[in-house]
């Protein structure tokens, strides 16, 4: 359900950075990790397994579900993350993860996951407590980070400490800026869709987040390139389509084809009477992802009124 | 009554998958740690029912990705199944060629194109689905090809479920022709809105289907979302929601509706807030007859709308320029 007190973060670097100071130790090496993820978590899920998917030879599996797939086996890391560790499918989860004989990793506030964890004897990794969903985000990001990095992740841990100071900077240019303010007006009295690639999920379930939260608005979501195989279509034709403003995430990948895709469907769109903002987010890896993470706390503190 | 082009692909799914499942498939001695299949659009869907239904007895990870940005855990124990009807998506060759460097066991499901060419010449298996229709209609061809595919690396429960299944859904199929279907019902209630598709993770595949139906074949504007984010943060918004074209729509496996359940929780939150959605409860035998039904039940209604505002499902030209664009300015 709705939390009233849920605001947009400014300090996710910071809190990514205050996170980042726990010591992990060593754990074994990893060969395929289930993360499941509820409430808001995904957002930090998303985002840390976004560097692993193109780094890393580790098999990562995010899944928001109650359902244990049959390949979770021993041998196998699962991680439950949950902020409040009250999430009604933890115990199932956690129960099933366990008869299988998977190493099971928790990170959590507390609530149950917390005493099934304790009780178990499994790996637990604290979040501070009474923290918004949003302020839980730096957090779970890196302890995740620092998590991976024990299981065998290499290079994420000195990714992250480089990126922040161009996130610190990225945050203060974005901050009550012109962008923000935009992007801000152009949701005011539209109903927001945020697109942007499948890595870069975390995104726009941030912005959906924020704004069915914060605002207590409705917003919706999709990814590129598949929606140039059926989405387009409806957006090009139903009759309803200036109700929305369609917001498109780009960035460069090292992928040429899918920049060039992106650039080019955005481009014809805007021969089509809709209303939309296309935003380039820079930076590599999960580095863009959190970059768009953080627009999207700016865009929703703009429409509180600012600071 | 004459069925459309359009139905006659419908009707036909449940025969293409019948004719593929039993396909022989020898890809050797191989040793599969993980399972990539890369696809787009209706090439992908088939994609995702699969792994929708085995994450539940598949003993080896199946990812279902539709990016060119292949994962790096790719590789010579990985078995990648690469779909694309008309063998020409672009972002699908790139998914081909990078499986291949990976050095992965590459499988390509293809009608022809510059893919099945590439693959032919690198000595991959290619099977094969016949031109002359829109790439949501080779699903059929695809899931069968598939199962079969799974089999042969020694995961044949699949293919099995399905087999046994068959003769439930071509009986399901033949009511939703009849007049007066449920589909038929539906289709009025939906030929006016802009549908919200919520579901279980269990039913995501499912609603990816529904989406993409409501957009191709009725050109309406459609969206999913999952019920574990609708309970956590859209109840609200759906309660403050004054406009009259959204629909919520809450897709579900009929005995997901227990006490204490996702399901359950959802409707009591409506409930308490008073704000109006449907509840399509599908009913089967397994999860896999569920999953199909609805994915047969979303495709059917989509075409009745259509046929009744006179448009032809088949026909997408924004697609076709986009994908223009794209070639000519890669040359």
């Amino acid at each position: 359900m709705i939390k009233t007190n849920e605001r947009p973060s400014k300090y996710l670097p910071e809190h990514i950075v205050e996170a980042m100071q726990r010591e992990i130790p060593q754990q074994e090496k990893a060969r395929v990790i289930c993360l499941f993820n509820f409430e808001a978590s995904n957002v930090a899920a998303d985002t840390v397994s976004s560097y692993a998917f193109e780094k890393s030879e580790v098999q990562i599996h995010t899944i928001v579900d109650r359902n244990v797939p049959a390949w979770v086996k021993e041998g196998v890391d699962v991680i439950i993350m949950s902020y409040s560790g009250n999430s009604h499918e933890i115990e199932g989860v956690y129960a099933e993860a366990k008869d299988r004989k998977g190493r099971i990793h928790c990170i959590t506030s507390g609530g149950r996951l917390r005493k099934l964890c304790e009780e178990g004897g499994d790996d637990l990794h604290l979040l501070p407590e009474g923290l918004t969903n949003s302020e839980a985000t730096g957090y779970e990001i890196g302890i995740l980070v620092k998590l991976y990095e024990a299981m065998g992740i290499t290079g994420i841990t000195e990714y992250t400490e480089e990126a922040i100071p161009r996130l610190k900077e990225y945050r203060n240019s974005v901050w009550d800026s012109e962008l923000a303010m935009d992007l801000a007006m152009s949701i005011e009295d539209r109903i927001p869709v945020i697109y942007c690639i499948g890595e870069l999920r975390a995104v726009h379930k941030r912005w959906k987040m924020l704004i069915n939260m914060t605002e207590g608005r409705l917003a919706f979501s999709g990814e590129l390139p598949e929606f140039d195989h059926n989405e387009i279509v409806s957006w090009t034709e139903d009759k309803d389509n200036k109700v929305f403003t369609l917001i498109m995430f780009r960035t460069e990948t090292e992928s040429e084809l899918l920049n060039h895709i992106v650039r080019t469907v955005t481009e014809l769109l805007r021969e089509y009477d809709l209303s939309i903002k296309v935003v380039d987010i820079r930076g590599k890896l999960m580095e863009r992802g959190i970059r768009g993470i953080i627009l999207a706390d700016a865009v929703i503190n703009c429409l509180k009124g600012g600071e | 009554m004459e069925r459309t082009q359009a139905q006659e692909r419908l009707h036909e799914f449940l025969d293409d998958l019948r004719q593929t499942l039993d396909t022989k498939v020898d890809l050797g001695d191989v040793k599969i740690e993980g399972v990539y299949m890369g696809a787009m659009g209706g090439s992908a869907i088939s994609a995702n029912i699969v792994a929708g239904c085995c994450s539940y007895y598949v003993d080896i990870p199946i990812c279902v990705s539709r990016s060119p940005l292949v994962p790096q855990w790719v590789g010579k124990n990985t078995l990648s199944i690469i779909s694309s009807y008309s063998g020409n998506t672009e972002e699908t060759l790139e998914m081909y060629e990078k499986a291949k460097a990976a050095g992965s066991k590459v499988v390509v499901l293809t009608s022809g194109g510059k893919i099945k060419a590439m693959a032919e010449k690198d000595g991959f298996l290619v099977l094969e689905v016949p031109t002359g229709f829109e790439p949501r209609y080779s699903a059929g061809y695809m899931i069968g090809y598939i199962a079969a595919v799974l089999a042969s690396i020694g995961q044949p429960e699949f293919r099995e479920r399905i087999r046994n299944i068959l003769p439930y859904l071509e009986s399901y199929r033949n009511y939703l022709e009849a007049p007066g279907s449920i589909a038929h019902l539906l289709a009025n209630e939906y030929c006016d809105c802009v549908p919200v598709i919520c579901t279980m993770n269990k039913f995501k595949s499912v609603a990816l289907r529904w989406k993409a139906a409501f957009n191709e074949n009725a050109k309406t504007i459609c969206f999913d979302t999952p019920l574990s984010e609708f309970n956590n943060f859209e109840t609200t918004p759906w309660a403050s929601y004054k406009g009259k074209r959204m629909r919520l729509i809450i897709l579900t496996d009929e005995e997901d509706m227990a006490e204490g359940g996702l399901v359950k929780r959802a409707l009591q939150n409506i409930e308490s807030l008073g704000f109006p959605f449907d509840l399509v409860a599908i009913r089967g035998m397994t999860n896999e007859e569920k999953l199909f039904r609805g994915l047969i039940l979303g495709d059917f209604v989509t075409v009745y709308i259509a046929q009744a505002a006179g448009i032809d499902p088949e026909v997408t030209p924004v697609i076709t320029e986009l994908k223009r664009r794209i070639r000519a300015k890669q040359l």
